[in-house]
């Protein structure tokens, strides 16, 4: 706008001060000729000559009086007439002539004049008369006539005086107005040549910005054309004014078709054409912007062979001479899309993968730990007979290998477990400094094979500590076999001390020193990492899966603690971890020692005389169940599979039932489910799944088709002992007539340590708001414990918890039901259990 | 006051022009014998002419008002035009006329001067024939209200009066 103002203002002004001096030249030159004019018409030549004239004039008629005054003729007298009539008019236009007014002015002058009208007046009567008076006037008349000669001179000398002032003021007024209209002239050419400058100057400007100007638009054509996007620019019609090659590759069109077509028939599929009728139609009417100038839009478009593809779009308006245009920047993105769903299907198919491998894992995991378990329970059976030291020998090395190989089923078991959910921890009290000493003493001939002294180093009397024995052990043996991996004749150092960071803690710190090779800096991070073996010299001559470290760090992260190494490449590497163990008390331990030695003493009545039927595909697993079964006192009845177990249990009573699951034919879980439901003489019958099928979701089947407990496979005579005494307890007590206990004050010592146990990790449990279905089982056995040791009220209420944890499962207030029902147990326990 | 000049019709301008061409080439002789006066003698090769008043009214009248530099106000000139006395004299154009006063001043008037519209030898002022003693008879009088350019000191120098004689030359 201000712009505008301005480019019109200049110019108009200059136009002004141009026609400002064209009419003061008119004016002035106007002038300048009207005083030349005047200088001309003033110039009184003529009139000069005319006062000039009259003394002539006058002479001529003096003359003529004289000529005569001697001359008798007629003709003499008519000549003086004729020349009185020729005067007369001369002095009557000197009297007259505006010529001479300036003169006349003069008072002199005028005086004069009247004085010589009046002579010749006074001498018309003569004049005009008869010849005679004529004749004889003559003398006087001339006498007259010679008196004006000196009047006539004065008026001359007047006039020209006058005139020759006049003549003087006549110049300047002319040099004066030659003056102004040269000044003007030259204010005119300053003014006309700054205008030429000016245009001169703004036509250079105008001839420089058409460069720039052509220059950008060669630089825009270069930037639209060389465009990956294609570029279509539409006016108002919709007729395509422009488009670019890459517009022209997208769509198939070649430009000189595209140029002046419909944009909606090339390139709109029919199934898009109304939409964008109507917005088309919307924005000329309304003005309203739907997608124009919204950044990038996802549409459809079709080519010039129809094919229909998915585009990205940005469209704006913008002004141009022929008033708004639509500019629209197009990508095919068909091709993009094509790799983002492949993308998509190759993750798919990776997921589906990791499943499989997961699911291969775990599958292979059972197919050999079942194998397995029938090869060790064999050997423990074998080692229980009478053999020569040679053939214990080869026994031991059988069992070791075979441990050992069912220690790297357990780590690919481990990890598809920690990996699909929760490692299920299971307390139990023991000795760390012994647990260290198990390790050195199971671990010592792979270390010597290598010439590595393996030994234990801890000053520190720890004490007995609760924690999972088990895990811990796992984790200290991958630590020493990884040390004893890379290191060669050289020391293993393990060791133990309670609260490392002196803060009162339950805190356990173990370390596992190596003088082995050591581990990079950058490297140390990633050793915990899966499947990592980082010299693959070393790999080639160490046997493992690689999974060992990451094995132990995830149980120790399981176990709540924390695990680091620190290591010089060269002289060694310290792994240490710290777990939260809190300390046991000692008759616990004592128990525990007794209870684990109870088995091995072979006295364990509560188990005699039960009648257990046992489920099992494989010949040698059940033949080593039935052996360990017949170890303490029970008598045995074998299935092969489902179907067989289903006929059996509905033939006659059972005490208890192992039931393995993968089973050809009729699975554990449906015999299980049948047993259930009919209302045979089992349907109460505690059935153990025997499983390698650990996994949380598959314990919840377990549950759910109506088991009572579970036992990992391998089977060992801990184990099942364990599962028997917990399942059978209350039909001990049962068939007992003097409802006494039927088991020694000892072992209703343990019983009440581990309801203590249980009842603690189920509050737990309450508090952390999950894993119901654990609560279940732990009451199950808390329920067992108490019946055992002849709780009857804290009996029934585990039983009613456990009962309850199927029934709220899922529901409101379960969590808050299930806690009253726990502080209930809790109560009576303390009554009861504290007293008993 | 109306414009007072009055541009002769056709017929007053080519009858009187036909009937003065037939005077002129009946003779001077012919009119010598009348009583009027003499008011121009026309002289050239093979020209002369003794022209009356009447003649020169036959030859064309036209009036017209202006100012001179030589009276004093508004002044009415009737007489001949110059264009019709030219035509009248069958003058082409290559030659001039030297006009003569009674005080013997004399004066080349072009004949380019022979326009319509244009000066006329004068007789009456404001009505009335012009005496001697009043710058008559003839006097040749340019419309200079008319016409810037008659207000020139060249036609104030051929606006000669007392006019008596007019020779045709070859400038």
């Amino acid at each position: 706008m201000h712009r505008d103002k301005r480019r019109f203002f200049v110019p108009t002004i200059v136009l002004a001060v141009i026609g400002a001096c064209v009419v003061g030249i008119w004016f002035l030159s106007a002038d300048a000729r009207r005083e030349i004019d005047a200088l001309a018409t003033a110039n009184a030549d003529s009139t000069q000559w005319s006062i000039a004239q009259t003394e002539v004039e006058l002479l001529t008629l003096e003359t003529a009086v004289l000529t005569a005054m001697h001359d008798n003729s007629q003709a003499a007298l008519r000549e003086v007439r004729r020349r009185f009539d020729v005067f007369y008019s001369r002095i009557r236009v000197l009297q007259r002539s505006q010529q001479l007014e300036r003169v006349r002015e003069e008072p002199e002058v005028a005086e004069t004049l009247e004085h010589a009208i009046m002579v010749l007046d006074n001498a018309l009567p003569l004049i005009d008369g008869p010849d005679a008076e004529l004749r004889a006037g003559l003398d006087d008349l001339e006498e007259q006539i010679a008196d004006l000669r000196n009047d006539l001179r004065f008026v001359t000398l007047e006039s020209v005086r006058v005139f020759a002032g006049l003549a003087g003021q006549q110049r300047e007024r002319v040099a004066s107005a030659l003056l102004d209209l040269a000044a003007l002239i030259v204010v005119l050419i300053l003014v006309l040549s700054t205008t030429v400058f000016a245009l001169v100057w703004s036509l250079r400007l105008g001839q420089r910005r058409t460069a720039e100007i052509a220059l950008a638009q060669s630089r825009q054509r270069t930037i639209v054309g060389t465009s990956i996007d294609g570029v279509l620019v539409v006016g108002r019609d919709g007729r395509v004014l422009d488009c670019n090659p890459a517009a022209e590759r997208i769509f198939g069109y070649a430009r000189e078709e595209a140029l002046g077509a419909r944009m909606a028939d090339l390139i709109i599929p029919d199934h898009l054409q109304k939409a964008h009728r109507q917005a088309m139609d919307e924005h000329l009417s309304t003005g309203r912007r739907r997608i124009l100038g919204k950044g990038l839009v996802q549409l459809e478009a079709k080519d010039k062979s129809g094919r229909i593809f998915p585009v990205e779009l940005s469209i704006d308006t913008a002004e141009s001479t022929e008033g708004e245009i639509f500019v629209s920047f197009i990508r095919d993105i068909s091709d993009r899309q094509h790799a983002e769903r492949e993308l998509v299907e190759a993750r798919d198919k990776a997921l589906a993968g990791e499943e499989a491998k997961a699911e291969f894992l775990a599958v292979m995991s059972h197919e050999m730990r079942t194998p397995l378990g029938g090869i060790l329970g064999g050997l423990e059976l074998l080692s229980g007979t009478d053999l020569t030291g040679r053939q214990k020998g080869f026994v031991d090395m059988m069992s070791r290998s075979g441990q050992l190989l069912l220690h790297h089923v357990n780590s690919v078991l481990d990890i598809s477990r920690d990996d699909a959910g929760k490692t299920v921890l299971r307390p139990e009290l023991f000795d760390p400094v012994e647990l260290l000493l198990d390790v050195v003493n199971s671990q010592g001939v792979a270390a010597e094979a290598k010439g590595n002294r393996l030994h234990v180093s801890t000053d520190d009397d720890l004490g007995p500590v609760i924690g999972d024995r088990t895990r811990l052990m796992q984790v200290i043996v991958n630590l020493v076999a990884n040390a004893i991996k890379f290191t060669r004749d050289g020391q293993i150092t393990l060791s133990a001390r309670r609260d490392p960071g002196g803060t009162g803690g339950t805190d356990v710190e173990f370390r596992v020193a190596d003088t082995g090779i050591g581990i990079a800096a950058e490297d140390q991070a990633r050793v915990f990492d899966d499947f990592v073996t980082l010299d693959t010299r070393y790999a080639r001559e160490v046997e493992g899966t690689g999974l060992g470290l990451g094995i132990a760090r995830r149980l120790v992260v399981a176990m709540g603690g924390e695990i680091g190494v620190v290591s010089q490449p060269g002289s060694g590497s310290e792994f240490w971890f710290r777990v939260p163990l809190p300390t046991g008390d000692a008759i616990a331990l004592d128990q525990d020692e007794a209870a684990a030695d109870g088995p091995e003493a072979g006295s364990v009545p509560s188990t005699s005389g039960l009648t257990v039927l046992i489920v099992e595909d494989n010949e040698i697993n059940r033949a080593v169940a039935v052996e360990m079964l017949t170890g303490i006192g029970c008598e045995t009845v074998q299935a092969s599979d489902g179907a067989e177990a289903q006929r059996l249990a509905g033939q006659r009573r059972f005490d208890l039932i192992l039931m393995d699951i993968s089973m050809p034919r009729i699975d554990g879980i449906s015999a299980t489910r049948q047993i259930r439901e009919t209302s045979g003489p089992n349907s109460l019958t505690p059935i153990i799944a025997v499983t390698a099928h650990a996994l949380p979701k598959d314990i919840e089947r377990f549950q759910q088709a109506g088991m009572t407990g579970v036992l990992i496979k391998p089977l060992t005579r801990k184990s099942l002992v364990d599962s028997v005494e917990q399942h059978c307890s209350r039909r001990v007590e049962l068939q007992d007539t003097g409802g006494e206990p039927a088991i020694s004050a000892e072992l209703v010592h343990r019983a009440v340590a581990e309801i203590a146990e249980h009842l603690s990790h189920m509050e737990n449990m309450i508090k952390e708001g999950h894993a119901f279905h654990d609560l279940a089982d732990r009451a199950h056995m808390a329920a067992g414990l108490a019946a055992v040791s002849g709780l009857a009220a804290l009996q029934e209420a585990f039983v009613t918890l456990e009962l309850a944890v199927a029934e709220l499962e899922g529901e409101e207030g379960e969590a808050d039901a299930l806690a009253e029902l726990l502080a209930e147990a809790r109560g009576l326990f303390r009554r009861e259990g504290q007293a008993g | 006051m109306p414009v007072a000049f009055h541009p002769p019709s056709l017929v007053q301008r080519f009858l009187p022009m036909l009937c003065s061409l037939m005077i002129l080439a009946s003779g001077a002789q012919s009119r010598a014998d009348t009583t009027e006066d003499i008011l121009l003698s026309v002289t050239g090769p093979d020209i002369s002419h003794d022209l009356t008043r009447t003649d020169l009214e036959e030859i064309g009248i036209a009036s017209f008002q202006t100012s001179t530099i030589w009276t004093d106000g508004l002044q009415e000139f009737t007489g001949t035009p110059l264009n019709a006395f030219v035509a009248a004299l069958g003058l082409n154009d290559e030659l001039a006329l030297q006009a003569i006063a009674a005080n013997d001043y004399a004066v080349e008037v072009p004949l380019s001067d022979a326009v319509e519209d244009g000066p006329i030898i004068a007789f009456l002022r404001n009505g009335e024939p012009m005496t001697l003693r009043d710058n008559g008879p003839l006097w040749l009088v340019y419309p200079y209200d008319h016409n810037s350019d008659y207000q020139s000191e060249i036609i104030y120098a051929r606006s000669i009066w007392q006019l008596e004689r007019i020779v045709v030359i070859v400038p």
